[in-house]
């Protein structure tokens, strides 16, 4: 397990890949809030911001600024080349561990519905 | 929040520690499928809401109509119960999707107002033909018939929509009982909309609720 050199080092470190993980959850296009997200993950601000600004370095995600009645708010998504690369990373760990059959199919649970329509 | 923590691969607050592959797995499911539990509602949650509205619509209208209880009353209790489960689907529905935007929270905002927006259409039919004098008790076996109906047609949709199995059967299973409850017509057809609609829909709550809380 230490060579592991198609892995994408942006998203490969235990916090990144939790906040690139729930990004890609969110339906292409979806924005979340910067505190929402921090909720999500359970991470510190100072230490999301981070993470968040080495993805927004990679331009993996882009991070957007706005106001809603006078009071500023911070949108945090996926640019479409994070998902892409996100997808990436997971495909080379999908063959990584099971060099054998490629990637594993996703399991669908139909017991709730799935975020994406 | 604590109580995912047990399995979870350890994350240290710094983060920048490369995980092994199969911790990178474990840590991308984990992370995927807590965010789609917060920011999807819980379906268990609508499903019991309105389940227990529907029980208690339905006996009140089924002793109403063997007079064991005042029409008032069955009245009232139809009121309240409609409320009060619209209430807690619109706080639950807008709970869960705050701080996110985008073509999803358009999508949810949509379908949460086809609801009240159909039955209140629907409602204003109803009193059309409802002034109308058809015969006997037609209007009091066909009105209640046509909400169940076009409740269960907007879960078969949302099945559909949401690739759910669960609303889609559902949405079938609430037509039918719409169609039995007017074939048998009074006394029986208020109690046949509550526990065959009511009941399907506390099934489907608590087989939805054990199954989000063994993910």
């Amino acid at each position: 397990m230490t060579a592991m050199p198609e892995l994408d080092p942006v998203i490969h470190a235990q916090a990144r890949l939790r906040v690139t993980a729930s990004l890609a959850s969110l339906c292409e296009g979806d924005k979340i809030t910067f505190p929402r997200l921090q909720e999500l993950l359970d991470m510190t601000a100072g230490n999301l911001s981070t993470h968040l600004r080495k993805l927004e370095d990679a331009g993996y995600v882009e991070i957007t600024k706005t106001h809603q009645r006078r009071t500023p708010v911070t949108y945090v998504e996926l640019t479409r080349q994070g998902r892409r690369a996100f997808e990436d990373y997971t495909a080379a760990l999908q063959a990584l561990l099971n060099p054998a059959n490629g990637a594993a199919a996703p399991t669908d649970d139909d017991s709730d519905r799935s975020p994406t329509p | 929040m604590s109580e995912r923590r047990t399995d979870e691969p350890q994350v240290q607050e710094g983060g920048d520690a490369a995980p092994s592959a199969a911790d990178a797995l474990a840590i991308i499911q984990q992370a995927q499928s807590h965010a789609s539990s917060r920011l999807s509602p819980s379906i268990g949650v609508f499903y019991l809401v309105w389940g227990v509205s529907w029980v208690l619509i339905g006996l009140g209208w089924f002793l109403a109509g063997i007079d064991v209880v005042d029409p008032a009353v069955a009245g009232w209790a139809t009121g309240i119960a409609v409320v009060g489960a619209a209430v807690v689907s619109a706080v639950v529905g807008i709970r869960t999707g705050r701080g996110v935007r985008g073509p999803s929270s358009r999508q949810g905002l949509w379908y949460g107002l086809s609801w009240p927006i159909s039955m209140t259409l629907l409602g204003v039919l109803i009193g059309i033909l409802g002034s109308r004098n058809l015969p006997g008790d037609t209007m009091s076996v066909i009105a209640p018939a046509l909400y169940v109906f076009l409740a269960g047609a907007l879960y078969m949709l949302s099945g559909a929509v949401w690739s759910s199995r669960v609303d889609y059967v559902l949405g079938i299973w609430i037509m039918v009982v719409a169609v039995v409850s007017a074939a048998v017509g009074l006394p029986a057809s208020p109690l046949i909309i509550g526990l065959g609609g009511g009941g399907g829909l506390l099934f489907a709550g608590v087989r939805a609720l054990i199954r989000r809380s063994a993910r």
